[in-house]
C-alpha cells in the first residue's frame, strides 16, 4: 500500500471578509489558489522532494497531507486512511520556529508533545533519549528553549516530528539554520529512517542541494501546480530555469 | 487521554514554577482578600442586617463562601480562551493541533491545571477563613461539591464558546469579562441579592452565579441537602444543558472553518 496518496487536491484561501462582501452576500470573495489539482503518491521507503520557489504551494500541500488543513477538492490518504484521521501516522516538522514553549526546556517540550501522541512515560523517556542523542541535543536539552539558536530549535522540531515513530514524515525546509556537519548527520538519519524503517518521507524545500542529495524523486511545483516530475537529474534544467527566472525577477 | 491530561498538567505546573513571583502573588492575593473580608466583617459586630442574618452565620462566613467560589466562575469562563490566545500568540497552537489529540481535548485540557490551582486557592480561602473564626461546622460537603461541579459545568459552556470565538477572531472575547463583572455585581458575592433594588433582583435571579452562590451558602452555612436546593441546582442544570452542547456546536463549526481557512497558526 502507498504511504501517501494525493488525488486531484486543490486548496484555495479566501481574503478576509470586507464590507463589499456583505453587500454582495459573499458571492465575489476573491480566491487565492495555493494548490491546484495536484496528484501524486509516495511509497514506504521512498524519499520524495517537492521543490519550488517561495509561494509555490509546498507548505500548503504538506499541511493538507498532515491533516491540519482541509482541501477544497480532492482526496488525501495516509496509509489508506483519510489524512484528517491519520495524524498519529504522520510526523510533520513545522517550519515555524515559535512553535515551542519557550520557558520550558527542550526535554520538557518533547515530554509534553509525546503525551499528546499518547506515549507512555517509559516509551517517551526511551524515545526522547534516543532523539536527543541522535540530533546532538545532549548539551542543551535541559536548557530553556528561549536560549536556543535557530539551528537548535530546528533540531528540536525534527525530534518532535519523530517522537511517535511516524510512518510518514513531512519535512518543510528542514536544513534551515543547521551547520554543514549537522546537515549531513540529519540527511543520514532521514535515509536510515526511510531505507531501514520503511518511513515514507516527503520533503518540501527550495534548497536544491538538499533535494539533490536526499530524494529519490522530485516534483517541481510552481504557482500551485506540478510543473515537472522525475529524478533530480532529469529535472535539473527545468528546476534551474525556474529558480533562475525567479532570481532574475527579484534582481530586476 | 489520561497521558495527555497529565502532560498538560505537568506543562502548566512547570510553566507556573518558572514564574515564581507570579505564584507568590497569587497566594498573597488570596490572603489579602481573606484579611480584607475579615476586617470588614468586624465592622458589623453583632448587628447583622436581616438579609444576612437569615443564613444564621456572621458576615465573615457569608462573604467567605461567595468569594471562595467566585474563582470557579471566572476560571470556567476565561481559562480556555486565555490559553488558546496564549497558544496563538506563542505559535504553539498549530503544533498541538497537529497531534492526534482531538481539538476539544486540547482546549479542555489546557484549562485543567488552572482548575487544580483554583481548588487549591479556594481550599486556602476556606481553611484560612475557618482559622480566622468563620463558622462552617454544619456544612453539607456533598451538596457543596455538587454546586461546585454545577458552577464549573454551567460556566465552562460559556468558556468553551468564548474559546471558539477567540480561535476564530484571534482576539480575546470581551463578553465573558462583561458577564463576569455583572455576575460579581448582582450575584450576591459580597452582599445579599436582597439589598438590590427590586427590579435588579429580578435580573440577578436570571444569572447562574446568583443561584450558585445561594446554593453554596445554604449548603455550607445551613447544611441543606441537595434535595432542599433543587430550585438552584435545577437552574444551573438547565443552563448547563443549554450552553454546553451549544458551545461544542460553535467550537466544532469554528474548527471546521479554521481547517478550511488554514488559519490555526495565525494570530
Amino acid at each position: 500500500m502507498e504511504a501517501i496518496v494525493v488525488k486531484e487536491v486543490s486548496k484555495y484561501y479566501v481574503k478576509p471578509v470586507s464590507l463589499r462582501d456583505l453587500f454582495t452576500f459573499f458571492r465575489h470573495r476573491q480566491k487565492i489558489w495555493a494548490v491546484r489539482g495536484v496528484s501524486f503518491q509516495v511509497a514506504p521507503k521512498e524519499i520524495v522532494g517537492i521543490v519550488g520557489p517561495n509561494g509555490a504551494g509546498k507548505t500548503t500541500l504538506l499541511k493538507v497531507i498532515s491533516g491540519l488543513l482541509l482541501a477544497n477538492n480532492g482526496e488525501v490518504l495516509v496509509c489508506g486512511i483519510p489524512a484528517q484521521r491519520a495524524k498519529h501516522l504522520v510526523g510533520y516538522c513545522i517550519s515555524e520556529a515559535r512553535s515551542f514553549f519557550l520557558r520550558l526546556s527542550g526535554i520538557e517540550n518533547l515530554r509534553f508533545f509525546s503525551a499528546l501522541y499518547g506515549l507512555s512515560f517509559k516509551e517517551a523517556r526511551q524515545r526522547i533519549a534516543w532523539l536527543i542523542e541522535t540530533l546532538a541535543l545532549d548539551g542543551v536539552a535541559k536548557r530553556q528553549v528561549m536560549s536556543y539558536s535557530e539551528g537548535m530549535k530546528q533540531r528540536l522540531a525534527i525530534a518532535r516530528a519523530l517522537l511517535h515513530n511516524p510512518r510518514v514524515l513531512l519535512l518543510d525546509e528542514i536544513s534551515r539554520g543547521l551547520d554543514p556537519a549537522m546537515r549531513i548527520r540529519l540527511y543520514d538519519l532521514i535515509r536510515e529512517l526511510a531505507k531501514k524503517e520503511g518511513v515514507a518521507v516527503l520533503i518540501a524545500s527550495h534548497n536544491l542541494e538538499e533535494i539533490r542529495d536526499l530524494t529519490d524523486r522530485v516534483y517541481l511545483m510552481k504557482d500551485g501546480v506540478f510543473a515537472g516530475a522525475g529524478t533530480y537529474k532529469e529535472l535539473e534544467p527545468l528546476i534551474t530555469q525556474t529558480f533562475l527566472g525567479e532570481s532574475c525577477l527579484s534582481h530586476s | 487521554m489520561l497521558v495527555a491530561l497529565l502532560g498538560f498538567l505537568r506543562r502548566d505546573f512547570l510553566f507556573q514554577m518558572s514564574y515564581k513571583v507570579g505564584m507568590l502573588y497569587s497566594v498573597g492575593s488570596v490572603l489579602a482578600q481573606l484579611l480584607t473580608v475579615f476586617f470588614v466583617s468586624r465592622l458589623f459586630g453583632d448587628h447583622l442586617p436581616k438579609e444576612i442574618a437569615r443564613y444564621g452565620r456572621d458576615y465573615f462566613s457569608f462573604a467567605l463562601v461567595g468569594l471562595a467560589f467566585l474563582d470557579y466562575m471566572y476560571v470556567s469562563m476565561q481559562t480556555f480562551s486565555q490559553h488558546i490566545r496564549i497558544a496563538q500568540l506563542m505559535g504553539t497552537l498549530e503544533a498541538m493541533l497537529q497531534s492526534p489529540l482531538h481539538p476539544f481535548a486540547v482546549i479542555a485540557f489546557s484549562g485543567a491545571y488552572t482548575y487544580l490551582w483554583t481548588v487549591l486557592r479556594s481550599m486556602v480561602f476556606i481553611i484560612g477563613g475557618v482559622l480566622l473564626g468563620a463558622d462552617m461546622s454544619s456544612a453539607n460537603i456533598l451538596s457543596a461539591l455538587v454546586f461546585v461541579m454545577l458552577i464549573v459545568l454551567a460556566f465552562s459552556g460559556i468558556g468553551i464558546a468564548s474559546s471558539a470565538m477567540t480561535l476564530y477572531l484571534k482576539q480575546s472575547d470581551p463578553l465573558t469579562g462583561l458577564l463576569g463583572g455583572i455576575s460579581f455585581l448582582l450575584g450576591g458575592i459580597v452582599f445579599p441579592v436582597q439589598s438590590l433594588p427590586s427590579w435588579l433582583q429580578k435580573v440577578a435571579w436570571f444569572l447562574p452565579m446568583t443561584h450558585a452562590v445561594e446554593g453554596l451558602r445554604l449548603a455550607i452555612l445551613q447544611g441543606q441537602g441537595i434535595f432542599d436546593l433543587l430550585e438552584h441546582a435545577g437552574f444551573l442544570g438547565i443552563w448547563t444543558v443549554i450552553f454546553f452542547p451549544l458551545a461544542f456546536f460553535i467550537l466544532k463549526a469554528v474548527i471546521k472553518a479554521l481547517s478550511a481557512e488554514g488559519s490555526f497558526g495565525a494570530y
